[in-house]
């Protein structure tokens, strides 16, 4: 196996297209997982200075190597980001793992990704030799590019996420977060995003097109959770049923609305 | 790539291929703390190192990754001989159990502490969340903690028992701490020569198939194969791998490698070869030609008429006993009594109940998986594993290849981890082999995912029946188990009797029953596990009292205390439930059950259930259980100890014992130092090793304490006697006159020496010569250990998820020896059952392929599961049989959390779980069924 450490965005991205095979190495978490990288090459991004959390005026720019414990312990992100990454199965992974592994690992769950979405994130990306920025579930369908960084406007937007494992050291089996705004007393730009029903992210439209516009007291969690289900079937796996999955995120969902309204 | 670091202070420069992890680079370093525990899923933690002050798996990082960083290992802890404090809190609180995972916990610790001064139970619980321990249950780690920023004792947290005595029921460090906290060479994987070959096993695809031909002219060819081993050139024994006393109740169903396949995994063959990467590349060269016969992965399947036949041996001539097998009709073991009249108890009962229960396969997941090291000195074939039952295995091998017992020895190293899955002689048989036909070292650990299917604790189908009559009192009890033994039937007697054999005796009822059988399937092999069936049979029975008690509007606890048994009670029903053998019918010489009781209701009786409200899904309900084991089996099992006095008047203790990191060699030193009047300190202890240690039939069914323990008592006496003559030869006294004086002193007041002169005075020229004493225990009496459980659940009625929210075990066990560590293996234990309980249980496909072999599909517990509210109390329980009855503790501590927790989730929202696990979708379907759901 091959090993390379570019030391700037357009040579890793040259270097990618140029080796077969070829995969850019994060924290390592997935790619050395189980055995020795598959790998024919591995292009590091260590270099590419993309591991700080800058908070500006109107925005918090998380930097694609920023670890999942960094993230946990930041006092930069919004708590809710910091809590969601310290629910990772373990401080040994999180201290590796990175943000930029998470948003493109495409592992069957995650942590971080429905909460990043419930903020509404957009996705930093090098790309044909130009920086670019795509919204969070947008970027996840094609997942091109190097990711440079995750990025949240400040706003007063409202947040919360809850999970359900079925032991501690497991993978969650689903993550749900919400993510509201409350224009005039009434909800706008409602998020309602799951990980683990079926793939790492589902955000559903007939959720939000249910919120949006609602008065906060006008919420029925019924009619949320169907409209929600709607968009999100499950996958059952070998330790929980399709319809559980479904459970936890009406479950979720309940004490969401009342954690936020 | 040529990478540079610094390890543990030094600088260290070299080459290694990029994808190298660095972990292997690690070990290639000799830096023994880094323990593969899960084959590199991130899972388990005890690969950790300190990556610039980071806690990290080094399996998940590759060479590139640690190239100009600090890396510390526990290595590094320990100055001059002197400890660090992390490591000697990790002594003083008893936390270390089999140690595998011990260095891995020591740098979470290290990591947590160099960022917060006193940390919070929540912190704590991050810190150690990616290192997983299955011995100790996580509990005590507080109190490691609370030693550190606290300055706390050890005796804050656990209490010592024995006022009269000065070693023994107090605490003290487990003797052999100081080599597990500091890492040094401990277990199979440290002692591996470089020069040793490493075995790569090529299982059958096939659940059920005939091999026609094997090929193995393309993987020989490859250079740096040294050995194939396949059915052709495997020895012809019949045998069973079961490490039990010969004759074993298994029966003797397999050879090294047999011709015929049953399950998938069975071995093909054994390559041996310069690495394991080559072994393997090797074994996929190799070509089979199988013919496939129609498998049957049930019960219902292999006792159906005209189902396929597994095995045809001839049972009467092979099996060492008659233990009622039909092999033609997958029969390996059937066997029924009871006492009383059945038909009458149930006529006499006002209430009867009855529920039928089942438990799937479960795995031990010990975190040293098997591994065992082979190899010819002199002639004689040297085998250094990782066991519970060195003689077993030296016994097994010696036949296996029909060498004379003393041209084998079998070296138990440090076991990181038995739980019964190293009870049977499950890779010495195969590396035994391959060492002696090959002539050449050969190294064997086993890969995680094989470790998932070299045995587990079998599919166990459970029918109880039994009445009661208006008063409360139980007029009938019956007990019928099936077991799924799999493809082979190691234990495939044992396990269900034991589920009998210690649920029955707890009752006093008079009409009694049970009937046993098990059946050879193509699923995976099953065997012995902690507890043996008593944790699936208890809380089936449980299940059934507890609906009796409800019949009778009665309390729980009222119900069972009509029923339980009492000190000198006569417990006739273990007449009966001998295995094959008639067994000892015993009159109860010691019973703390009630005191058990008694104590854990005061707390239990202040716990109030939440009930569901508005928006709310979560009930809570709680649940008690009580349970018995047994220490060791009487009239069968046999331990032997000698003691040596060396010339300055401290000792060398032999025991035969294997201690899995349970601390049966501290519990012998303890007792050897209680009796000869000198400190721990002045014993040390050779133990397991068939050269140089006497017999002990190994560490199974509870008996290492009681057994092992009182070997080194009677070899202490036994000194004790010959010191006292010495001395009273040498002092001119009586005998008589003659007693030993704490500590380490022998005479009268006014003339007396100290035994280092003695030793010197006996060892000398002119002298009796050296004194060296030896100790045998066989008994027909064994100390029954109780127990009573109390948990609070709470369930998710809309999820189906479950939570223990309080747990508190008090156990009866005798004179707890070493209290500290008889309480951690209480906390493991149950943790370990919450999780079997809950969420642990094997699955596989149609065609009886696992798909729960890793750490992702099988989660096992991690500090985060342990309830809020975890205690253990010890209760002090006299007993006659001798003066240090240390009753049985690992085990036990498996019984009572699935009843009990099934007691309080009916409590909580009405439903009877019936089958292990109880995981959310049938939770779901019972609150469905059950019309509970709110
Ligand atoms: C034991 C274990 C437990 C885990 N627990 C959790 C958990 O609880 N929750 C959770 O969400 N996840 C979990 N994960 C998944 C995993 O750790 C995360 O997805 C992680 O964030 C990956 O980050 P990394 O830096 O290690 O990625 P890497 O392994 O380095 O890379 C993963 C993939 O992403 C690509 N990649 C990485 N960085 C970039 C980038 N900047 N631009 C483009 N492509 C990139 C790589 O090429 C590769 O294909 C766990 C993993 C393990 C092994
Ligand atoms: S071997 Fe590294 S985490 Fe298990
Ligand atoms: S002491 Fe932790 S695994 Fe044994």
């Amino acid at each position: 196996m091959e090993y390379f450490v570019p030391l700037s965005l357009n040579r890793a991205e040259k270097l990618k297209k140029k080796l077969k095979g070829s995969f850019y190495l994060a924290g390592g978490t997935m790619l050395n997982w189980r055995g020795a990288p598959q790998a024919k090459a591995l292009i590091d991004l260590k270099e590419l200075n993309t591991q700080e959390i800058e908070a500006s005026k109107n925005k918090i720019i998380i930097g694609a190597g920023v670890t999942i414990q960094e993230l946990a312990l930041s006092k930069k992100v919004p708590p809710e980001i910091a809590k969601a990454a310290g629910t990772f199965t373990s401080i040994n992974v999180r201290n590796i793992a990175t943000v930029g592994g998470a948003a493109a690992s495409g592992f069957f769950i995650s942590s971080l990704l429905p909460v990043f979405a419930a903020y509404e994130a957009e996705v930093e990306y090098y790309l044909s030799g130009k920086k670019k920025s795509s919204p969070l579930a947008a970027w996840l369908k094609s997942k091109k590019g190097i990711v440079c960084a995750v990025t949240i406007k400040k706003s007063a937007r409202k947040v919360a996420f809850t999970e359900d494992k079925i032991a501690a050291s497991d993978f969650p089996a689903i993550v749900t977060a919400l993510g509201i705004d409350l224009h005039g007393g009434k909800i706008a730009n409602a998020v309602v995003a799951v990980s683990g029903a079926k793939g790492p992210l589902a955000v559903s439209e007939k959720a939000s097109q249910y919120l949006n516009g609602l008065k906060p007291s006008a919420v029925d969690t019924c009619k949320l959770c169907a409209a929600a289900l709607k968009d999100i079937p499950a996958a059952a796996n070998v330790k929980v049923s399709a319809r559980v999955k479904q459970r936890m995120i009406e479950s979720h969902l309940a004490s969401l609305l009342r954690k936020l309204l | 790539m040529k990478i540079k670091f610094n390890l543990n202070g030094k600088n260290v420069e070299l080459e290694a291929p990029a994808e190298k992890k660095a972990l292997d680079i690690l070990k290639e370093l000799h830096i023994n703390s880094v323990r593969k525990g899960c084959d590199e899923e991130g899972k388990c933690g005890n690969c950790s190192i300190l990556l610039d002050g980071k806690l990290v798996n080094s399996c998940l990082l590759i060479a590139p990754q640690i190239n100009g960083k600090n890396i510390t290992t526990v290595e590094a802890l320990s100055k001059g001989g002197k400890l660090h404090k992390i490591q000697q809190a990790f002594i003083d609180a008893g936390i270390v159990q089999c140690g595998y995972c011990t260095p891995a916990q020591i740098l979470a610790v290290k990591a947590l502490l160099d960022e917060v001064k006193k940390p919070s139970r929540q912190q704590i619980n991050d810190a150690l969340s990616g290192v997983l321990c299955r011995c100790t249950g996580y509990k005590q780690i507080y109190n490691a903690l609370d030693i550190i920023t606290k300055g706390k004792k050890p005796k804050d947290f656990t209490r010592e028992y024995k006022k009269d005595y000065r070693v023994v029921g107090k605490i003290t460090e487990k003797i052999d701490a100081l080599q597990m906290v500091k890492a040094e060479n401990s277990y199979v994987e440290d002692y591996v020569a470089p020069d040793a070959l490493h075995i790569y096993v090529l299982g059958s695809p096939y659940p059920h198939a005939e091999i026609i031909s094997i090929d193995t002219s393309g993987a020989e060819k490859m250079e740096g194969v040294e050995y194939i081993l396949t059915h052709k050139n495997s020895p012809k024994t019949w045998y069973t791998q079961a490490g039990q006393s010969y004759p074993e109740p298994s029966p003797y169903d397999q050879q090294v490698i047999n011709a015929k396949m049953r399950f998938i995994g069975d071995r093909v063959a054994a390559v041996a070869a310069t690495s394991l990467e080559l072994a393997k590349k090797a074994a996929l060269k190799i070509k089979v030609r199988y013919k496939v016969l129609k498998p049957v992965f049930s019960i219902e399947e292999a006792s159906a008429p005209g189902a396929p036949v597994i095995h045809d041996r001839d049972a009467k001539k092979l099996d060492p006993l008659d233990v009622g097998a039909i092999p033609k009709k997958n029969i390996i073991c059937r066997n029924s009594g009871g006492i009383g009249d059945m038909d009458k108890g149930f006529k006499k009962a006002a209430v009867i109940a009855e529920a039928a229960c089942s438990t799937p396969p479960v795995q031990h997941t010990p975190m040293e998986p098997h591994t065992a090291y082979a190899y010819m000195k002199n002639g004689r074939l040297i085998i250094h594993t990782s066991v519970q039952t060195p003689f077993h295995v030296r016994r097994i091998v010696a036949n296996i290849l029909g060498l004379a017992e003393n041209k084998v020895r079998v070296i138990k190293e440090k076991v990181g981890g038995g739980f019964g899955a190293k009870q049977d002689c499950g890779v010495e048989d195969l590396v035994g082999t391959i060492a002696y036909q090959s002539g050449r070292p050969v190294y064997y650990r086993i890969s995680r995912k094989d470790e998932f299917t070299i045995r587990t604790r079998p599919a166990m189908f459970m029918t109880v029946k039994a009445g009661a009559d208006k008063s409360g009192k139980l007029t009938a009890l019956s007990i019928k188990t099936k077991i799924d033994s799999g493809g082979y039937g190691p234990h495939a007697l044992t396990v269900p009797m034991n589920g009998c054999s210690k649920t029955l005796p707890l009752f006093t009822c008079e009409n009694m029953s049970y009937e046993v059988a098990a059946y050879y399937t193509n699923n995976i092999v099953s065997g012995a596990y902690q507890g043996y069936g008593v944790p699936q049979t208890n809380f089936t029975v449980h299940i059934v009292l507890a609906q009796l008690a409800q019949k009778l509007g009665m309390k729980f606890e009222d119900f069972l205390s009509k029923n339980l048994v009492t000190k000198g009670y006569r417990i006739d029903i273990l007449k009966q439930l001998g295995e094959g053998r008639e067994g000892l019918a015993q009159k109860l010489s010691s019973c703390g059950l009630q005191e058990c009781i008694k104590q854990g209701l005061k707390k239990y009786n202040t716990w109030t259930n939440k009930k569901s409200s508005l928006g709310d899904d979560i009930v809570q309900g709680k649940g008690m259980a009580v349970m018995m084991q047994g220490s060791g089996i009487p009239g069968l099992d046999a331990a032997n100890a000698m003691v040596k006095m060396i010339s300055d008047g401290t000792f060398m203790l032999y025991i035969g014992g294997a201690d899995l990191g349970t601390g049966e060699d501290t519990v012998a030193a303890k007792i050897a130092a209680e009796e000869l009047g000198v400190n721990q300190e002045q014993i040390a202890v050779t133990a397991a090793d068939t050269d140089t240690t006497p017999f002990d039939k190994g560490s199974y069914a509870s008996s290492g304490t009681f057994f092992t323990g009182n070997a080194a008592y009677v070899a202490a006496r036994n000194m004790k006697k010959l010191i006292i003559q010495s001395a009273a030869n040498i002092l001119k006294l009586k005998p008589s006159q003659v007693k030993i004086m704490p500590v380490g002193k022998v005479g009268t007041k006014s003339k007396n020496m100290t035994f280092k002169e003695l030793a010197l005075a006996t060892q000398a020229g002119d002298g009796a010569g050296q004194l060296i004493s030896s100790g045998a225990f066989t008994t027909q009496k064994s100390p029954i250990p109780y127990a009573a459980h109390f948990c609070q659940v709470s369930v998710n009625k809309r999820t189906g998820m479950v939570k223990v929210d309080k747990y508190h075990a008090l156990h009866d066990c005798g004179v707890p020896i070493n209290p500290d560590l008889a309480k951690g293996q209480v906390y493991g234990g149950v943790l370990k059952t919450i999780g079997h309980t809950l969420y642990e249980g094997m699955e596989f496909d149609k065609g009886g392929k696992c798909l729960t072999d890793t750490f992702t599909d099988y989660p096992i517990q991690n500090i985060n599961d342990m309830p809020e509210d975890f205690e253990v109390e010890l209760i002090e329980v006299a007993d006659s049989i001798t003066p240090y009855v240390g009753k049985s503790i690992g085990e036990l501590a498996c019984d009572g959390a699935s009843a009990c927790i099934s007691v309080a989730i009916n409590n909580a929202c009405g439903i009877w779980m019936k089958h292990w696990p109880f995981r959310p979708e049938k939770i779901l379907k019972e609150l469905d069924g059950n019309g509970a759901r709110g």
